[in-house]
């Protein structure tokens, strides 16, 4: 693997005394595409403000692109797109000269890339002349994204990028995220409660919980491998089995959660009594950050 | 009213009130204890001087000084929070609510105007007062229109003496006419209040958004810093901005571009507009002393324009303090534009931050002290000139005070700092009038003083916020995006 693009080590955040991100470890390699799933409030965009050092660590480090992330280079903040929660900024402005903005601000603006996505989601003359603020949650979202994507950046960090889209405008930044964004071997970094969106664009997953991330991997595997196994609480070992994502007691059975299906949990599955269960992602989604 | 209905009231007065803003209250509670601890001093100086007690004007003081503690409580804290509670769900909703808001928005407007009244110790001036409470509790709820309520009273002497017939000012100054205003008056103090708590349906739906807007401009403590942050700026003064704007994007200077991150209401072209309309104002009334030259009305006009210029004057602070607001308002963007390669790493940012914003401070300060002297200067010679900028100069100083600060952990400039700011400026008026007087004239030698004194504590203000700045972490995003 080559060294990380993003590196997070023991990183910790709190507010007052709400332990936000308590001592995390996260890589990510260039080219890769992760999903980071979460519960409400559980920090997804602390942990992706602090990464981008918009915010102070109370512990630990973060480095991207091998600098540290509270003292990047000009050439290193060239290289990172990112998409905010909330898309109803510079609302003072109209698209274009929000546009022209950063465009001032970058030394490269991809112009013929920002033509072809405003002419292909609907931002034609009128709209572009037209106030961010009087724009539907939607269209200040697009734009946010044209913005975070006009100068071809390396990093692309993406806050819940479709909350406000349709199904058809979901469906259009998907592919254009696939078509261009992951095809240049962009890496990209996106958080989102959607997770059919997730099915079909993110590589791989990971999950945020207590503070850490609990479980990550490729997308295809863990929704392969993730299975419910309803075992008899007498047969269980006491120890942790291989691929446990975390284990529940219900009356005489214990609900156990694998993300892989390993000997042990292929032993238990001959046994009389064991019940074993696919998961879908939202399952795995609940269980893992229950 | 039945225990029920007090038991609505004293809830409601609770949750709008009394919950919601406690450390005004306190302050306000301190406040008129303070007031009311002098009326025995008073009293003991008349006594000793004069051998009589004058009770009723005691009494006057005392009621002066709950009207005006009702006064601040019920337009600045209730009236708005009454708004807020009063959404369209709640009116249609909630059960009684909105008829005892109404109730308790009415009973407090005449509640507080019968207490200043009697305070003023004149009956007839119950329909102004009624009219200039309204008006401020209706600007307060949003609705800036309502100025004119405000302006009308301070304007009668004149409008009394040269406007209106006299047979129809002396119909209205009898008991007769007084009474038929005051009626009148309940009746639309009634009216705007319905209007200020309707009762639920599509009016109230559409009104609703931009009202609170309106109010949060107006830094209302229930509600988030509004999102558009071109507040009162008109249309010319906006297309300003965007003139500027596409000038500073052609020629990219970071300094300039992290400005326009704060959006236009920190930037100095905010205020063209309302310089221009404030200048047109004055020359108006200038004017009119011209064609109507009788002395009275000269005198009323130069009074209401060192009045009118020197709050032009501290509207060197208050624009100042925009950029403070912007600060908080705009830390989205911030954090865009830290991202960006231009912003520069932190210390240069900072400086240029800092460098930017005294930039504008400056030169708000000179464009409106340009300004005021000049129409100090029509209105009133040399002597009302020295005033004038004497006042431009303490607001210039105030600004400065509150411009830098340590963004990354505060970026709102605080109630205790614009307390101690208040404190000061006040000290500095005092020390200036100490020195006047030391100086042989009190009245001559006020101003320069004061002017010397602003200037100085600026620069050292200046000096020190510099330090603090750069001594700072990175300005952006400010509070840490909150």
């Amino acid at each position: 693997m080559s060294s990380p693009l993003v590196q997070l080590s023991s990183v910790s955040k709190h507010f007052g005394s709400q332990r936000v991100l308590d001592g995390l470890d996260w890589q990510v390699a260039p080219g890769q595409v992760i999903g980071l799933l979460g519960r409400n409030g559980a920090g997804k965009s602390t942990l992706l403000e602090c990464m981008l050092g918009l915010r102070e660590l109370d512990g630990g480090r973060v480095a991207l692109f091998g600098e540290a992330s509270g003292a990047l280079s000009e050439q290193a903040r060239a290289r990172i797109g990112y998409v905010p929660q909330k898309p109803d900024l510079f609302d003072w402005l109209t698209p274009d000269q929000m546009l022209d903005y950063f465009k001032a601000m970058y030394p490269r603006w991809n112009t013929a890339k920002v033509e072809g996505l405003l002419s292909r989601w609907g931002f034609d003359a009128l709209m572009r002349g037209k106030q961010i603020r009087k724009m539907s949650g939607g269209e200040q979202q697009r734009l946010a994204i044209v913005r975070a994507l006009a100068h071809d950046p390396d990093l692309l960090v993406l806050d819940e990028p479709v909350s406000a889209l349709d199904p058809v405008g979901r469906r259009e930044f998907l592919r254009e995220l696939v078509d261009d964004v992951i095809e240049r071997g962009t890496t990209v970094v996106f958080s989102t409660h959607i997770l059919s969106d997730l099915e079909r664009v993110a590589f791989d997953l990971a999950f945020l919980r207590d503070g850490k991330i609990a479980l990550q991997g490729q997308t295809d595997a863990l929704i392969e491998g993730a299975r419910r196994v309803l075992v008899p609480a007498t047969m269980l070992p006491d120890r942790k089995l291989e691929g446990e994502v975390r284990r529940v007691r219900e009356g005489a059975m214990v609900s156990l959660i694998v993300q892989e299906q390993g000997g042990a949990v292929a032993r238990l599955a001959a046994e009389p009594g064991v019940r074993i269960e696919k998961l879908s992602l939202e399952d795995l989604f609940i269980e893992v950050t229950r | 009213m039945s225990a029920a209905a007090l038991h609505d009231v004293h809830r409601i007065w609770n949750v709008s009130t009394l919950q919601r803003d406690p450390r005004t209250i306190k302050f306000l509670n301190g406040f008129a204890l303070l007031l009311t601890a002098a009326i025995p001093i008073v009293g003991g100086v008349s006594l000793v001087r004069e051998h009589t007690l004058p009770l009723a004007l005691l009494l006057r003081i005392l009621v002066g000084i709950a009207g005006f503690w009702m006064t601040v409580v019920w337009v600045w804290l209730f009236v708005p929070a009454a708004v807020l509670m009063n959404s369209a769900s709640n009116a249609r909703l909630m059960p009684r609510q909105r008829r005892r808001l109404l109730q308790m928005a009415f009973g407090g407007w005449l509640l507080v105007t019968l207490a200043l009244t009697t305070a003023f110790g004149k009956w007839p001036v119950f329909p102004l007062v009624g009219m200039y409470v309204l008006g401020f509790a209706l600007m307060r709820a949003g609705n800036l229109q309502a100025v004119a309520l405000t302006v009308v009273p301070g304007f009668y002497p004149l409008l009394s003496k040269q406007v209106l017939p006299a047979t129809l000012v002396q119909t209205l100054s009898g008991d007769a006419g007084l009474l038929a205003t005051s009626g009148l008056l309940m009746a639309g103090a009634a009216w705007s209040m319905s209007r200020l708590y309707p009762a639920a349906g599509d009016r109230h739906l559409a009104m609703r958004g931009e009202q609170l807007k309106r109010m949060s401009r107006s830094g209302h403590a229930g509600l988030a810093a509004p999102r558009d942050s071109h507040g009162f700026m008109t249309a010319p003064g906006l297309r300003l901005y965007a003139a500027i704007l596409r000038r500073d994007c052609r020629v990219p200077r970071p300094a300039r571009m992290a400005m326009h991150a704060l959006g236009p209401m920190a930037h100095w072209s905010a205020w063209t507009s309302t310089i221009a309309m404030l200048v047109l104002l004055h020359l108006a009334g200038f004017a009119f002393v011209l064609v109507r030259g009788e002395a009275a009305t000269r005198d009323f006009i130069t009074g209401f324009s060192w009045g009118g210029l020197s709050g032009l004057g501290f509207m060197i602070s208050f624009g100042t303090a925009q950029v403070r607001q912007q600060v908080e308002r705009t830390r989205g963007e911030q954090a865009l534009l830290l991202l960006t390669p231009l912003a520069g790493d932190k210390p240069l940012l900072n400086r240029r931050l800092a460098a930017r914003m005294l930039h504008g401070a400056l030169l708000q300060w000179a464009a409106l002290t340009l300004t005021v002297v000049a129409l100090g200067t029509l209105f009133g010679g040399a002597d009302l000139m020295l005033r004038q900028f004497a006042v431009c100069c303490l607001g210039g100083q105030v600004a400065l005070a509150s411009l830098f600060g340590d963004f990354a952990r505060t970026p709102k400039l605080g109630v205790s700092k614009g307390v101690l700011l208040g404190v000061l400026t006040l000290a500095e008026v005092a020390l200036a009038a100490g020195l006047g007087w030391l100086s042989g004239s009190l009245a001559l030698w006020t101003w320069p003083w004061l002017v010397a004194i602003s200037v100085a504590a600026a620069a050292l203000q200046v000096r020190h916020g510099w330090k603090v700045m750069l001594a700072a972490p990175v300005a952006f995003p400010a509070g840490r995006l909150g």
